[in-house]
């Protein structure tokens, strides 16, 4: 371990009688090469090598020819005092957001030498070094939220906050630190939103399918574009296989020539997750707009200038990832890529026979899919299970209101419904009016109509389909339940549904009907009238029972429930009708539901925001 | 997109209301352009911007400038509520409707009171409002003689508002002498004599009043 910052000569004066810090206790960096001896000047030195120095050297420029100073004037009596002397110092910092807007501002005072950046090993704090003034400094590392630290005898010692001596020497320890680079610090640091003109010049990213979209609305606000195709890297990662993870698009360059191009395109390119407009910084920097690092944008644009690797840096805030940009050609002109006229052509000053010219572009009907968006306004009107999810309905349902009137449809061809083998076939929970509850189990469902037509919560058609669309599409009777996927369109049968209760209450007991003395003598009476006379010919020796065995043999008539009614007058799709009978039997909420979906479903667009 | 079918849409909030579900049912009402309705119910639930809201597009905008600033405490706007804004319907563009002068300077005064003002600028429209309730001839408005007792009761003066009432019994107000014995009881704690002539109104009126 060696001392982070050491002197390459001491000064002459007596070492100061405070406690000094063992070296392992002070600051330390292990340094990956030795630093080259350099002749002795009495200036704090950095030892450790840093990773990537800060600010970018500039090539080297003859030097120029030293100026004498002119004689001062005797006459002026009060000449303005000499700069204070610079001094080796560090700041602490708690963010890397923190320390690189300090750097920022001392990399643009331009009083601050041999900058480099550590970070405290087993805790969050950065730190910035510099050999710069003491007052002005120490105020910028307060403004940055940092602490100061001043290097006194070889290690670093806590500022008093006042004067421009340095504090006495160190007494307590100080923290391990390592060298990091001022390109991790950027990464760590990341972009925030920030307040800017909107640029005079953008450049943005589109995927293949969206470039001739972007051109052409860029062109109907008259701006120039320019597009190219490029290919995009990982940036900050850099012993990954390039070419596997290579993404290759468009750079779509919009430039205003009057005036900026308008606040409303920029916000729906911010707000379209598959493009990323940036501003161009410099020749080599993309910043996603209106996204900001706390860098000044000058020094990161030298920052990427000085990248040995070459290509553009792009910058991209949350959920984008940032890039390497490796451009494929020059720029061409985006209007290229637009139809301007489909009867134009040229025209030869002997025409001659015309040559055929392109017919017009038939439009294709998109394949209908789901897409989401928010569904205002509907409540849950049945949920699509697997069969994992049918023994968590006994717990969930028993003793519940809902299960006296939920029907469970089982799905019945799993080879027609392309079942995922790992969660089985898929059923259909139901109840006339809607569920209107949430089950914390399989897919909550709205009913979109006509008919029992479903549609996962969340989602709708892509495009919108009037109502009588949706009856053609998808053909719903009193018979059939049909639910929408994203992959798939279920088809339920209507008559193999059952009573969701059935899932937990087993066989019953028989019955043995109790009747009265009377009524049984009545029977017999009447089966003994009834019943042909046996002849002693036969020798059959089966009984045929009699009435009132064949009575409690007669298994009781099911009952037909005004709810299942309901649900036909549902799947018909006369809501008006189900919602009446809701509402004569006190389902007031299922009947007021009912009535919203019939006033919706009248009008064209149907319950889909 | 057509308009949605309103009888349906106000069967579903006859249900919603009788389920006591009444966000629901105001939200059906105000769908099916049964604004007044709407009004009503959010006033009951609290939501008095949105009570104001449904009385602006009812055409009763001295109502929502009420609401919203002796209930919603925003005298800014409310006074915008009251501003002349004509209406576009399916006929073209109709004048801003009609809002009597009398509430007008009530609902302008609480504002004035709202916003800090001193209480003079409330004692002429009062005044105003007890001449109203007791002339025998004028049409009677309910809304005058509680508006005019929010009003007194906004600028702590008590006798304003039994001067109110008072012109209101004088006028034969129907139950205005029931009213005002139970403000009496519940901001003064004190049981309320009337003349026999007042007291015979207020049992006439006691009988039928809720």
């Amino acid at each position: 371990m060696t001392s982070f910052f050491r002197r390459r000569r001491r000064k002459p004066t007596p070492p100061p009688a405070s406690p000094r810090l063992p070296p392992p206790a002070s600051p330390v960096l292990p340094p990956p090469t030795p630093p080259p001896r350099r002749p002795p000047s009495g200036r704090v030195e950095e030892i450790a090598a840093d990773p990537a120095s800060f600010p970018p050297q500039p090539p080297p420029s003859p030097s120029p020819q030293p100026v004498p100073e002119p004689a001062p004037d005797l006459d002026e009596l009060a000449a303005p005092a000499p700069p204070p002397p610079p001094v080796r110092l560090a700041g602490q910092f708690p963010t890397a957001a923190a320390a690189l807007n300090f750097a920022g501002q001392l990399d643009g005072s331009g009083q601050a030498h041999d900058l480099s950046f550590g970070r405290s090993s087993g805790s969050t704090g950065w730190w910035v070094a510099a050999e710069a003034p003491l007052a002005a400094t120490r105020e910028q590392i307060t403004a940055a939220r940092g602490q100061t630290f001043v290097e006194v005898a070889g290690a670093l010692v806590r500022d008093r906050g006042w004067g421009d001596t340095p504090p006495d020497a160190p007494t307590q320890p100080a923290p391990d630190i390592h060298g990091v680079g001022v390109v991790t610090l950027v990464r760590i640091a990341g972009l925030s939103r920030a307040e800017l003109p909107v640029p005079p010049e953008l450049a943005v990213l589109v995927p293949t399918t969206r470039v001739r979209w972007v051109i052409q609305r860029a062109l109907d606000l008259r701006l120039t574009v320019g597009y190219r195709p490029v290919s995009l890297q990982p940036l900050f990662t850099t012993d990954t296989d390039r070419a596997a993870a290579e993404t290759v698009l468009f750079e779509v360059r919009l430039r205003a020539e009057t005036t900026a191009p308008p606040p409303s395109f920029l916000a729906a390119l911010e707000h379209e997750p598959s493009l990323l407009p940036c501003r161009p910084v410099g020749e080599r920097l993309l910043v996603q707009h209106p996204l900001a690092s706390p860098l000044p944008d000058g020094q990161l644009a030298r920052l990427a200038e000085s990248d040995p690797l070459g290509g553009t840096w792009v910058l991209a805030g949350p959920g984008r990832r940032c890039a390497r940009l490796v451009s494929h050609g020059e720029l061409r002109n985006g209007a290229a890529l637009v139809r301007l006229d489909d009867t134009y052509q040229l025209v030869d000053l002997d025409p001659g026979p015309p040559e055929q010219a392109d017919g017009p572009i038939e439009p294709s009907a998109p394949p209908l899919r789901l897409t989401r968006s928010r569904t205002r306004g509907v409540e849950v009107d049945a949920i699509l299970l697997y069969d994992a999810d049918l023994a968590c309905l006994p717990a969930l349902l028993e003793g519940q209101p809902l299960a006296d009137i939920a029907l469970l449809v089982r799905g019945r061809d799993r080879h027609l419904l392309l079942t995922p083998p790992t969660r089985g076939d898929r059923h259909l929970l139901l109840a006339p009016g809607g569920l209107l509850e949430r089950l914390p189990i399989g897919e909550p469902l709205y009913c979109l109509g006509p008919g029992l037509l479903y549609l996962p919560m969340g989602y709708r058609t892509q495009p919108l389909l009037p109502p009588s669309a949706r009856s053609a599409l998808f053909p719903t009777d009193a018979n059939t339940a049909i639910v929408l996927q994203p992959d798939v369109a279920l088809a339920f049968s209507l008559q193999g549904r059952q009573p969701v209760w059935t899932l937990w209450a087993g066989e019953a007991p028989p019955l043995d009907p109790q009747l009265p003395p009377s009524a049984h003598h009545t029977l017999a009476e009447v089966d003994r009238l009834v019943a042909p006379p046996t002849t002693p010919a036969t020798t059959t020796p089966t009984r045929r029972p009699d009435l009132t065995e064949r009575l409690h043999a007669r298994p009781p008539a099911p009952a037909r429930s005004w709810w299942i009614e309901a649900l036909e007058l549902e799947a018909a799709g006369d809501l008006a009708g189900a919602a009446r009978l809701h509402e004569q039997h006190n389902e007031l909420l299922r009947a007021a539901h009912l009535y919203e979906r019939a006033a919706r479903e009248s009008s064209a667009g149907g319950p889909v925001a | 997109m057509s308009e949605p079918n309103r009888p349906l849409l106000e069967l579903a909030a006859a249900c919603y209301e009788r389920l006591g579900m009444t966000t629901e049912a105001a939200r059906c009402y105000r769908d099916a352009g049964s604004y007044r309705r709407a009004a009503d119910l959010h006033t009951r639930l609290g939501q008095f911007r949105e009570a104001a809201l449904d009385f602006g597009r009812a055409g009763q905008q001295d109502l929502a400038a009420w609401l919203l600033v002796h209930e919603a405490g925003d005298p800014a706007a409310s006074r915008a509520a009251l501003a002349p804004l004509p209406v576009i319907g399916a006929g073209g563009i109709a004048p801003p409707p009609v809002v009597r002068p009398l509430r007008q300077r009530l609902v302008l005064a609480r504002c004035d009171v709202a916003s800090g003002a001193s209480e003079r600028v409330a004692l002429p429209v009062l005044a105003e409002a007890c001449t109203d309730l007791a002339g025998p001839h004028a049409r009677y408005d309910p809304y005058v003689e509680s508006w005019a007792v929010g009003l007194g009761e906004a600028v702590g003066r008590e006798d304003q508002v039994a001067l109110v009432f008072a012109a209101a019994v004088r006028g034969k107000r129907f139950g205005a002498a029931w009213r005002w014995a139970a403000w009496t009881r519940e901001m003064l704690h004190a049981e309320l004599i009337l003349p026999p002539e007042a007291s015979a109104n207020r049992t006439l009126s006691s009988r039928g009043t809720p």
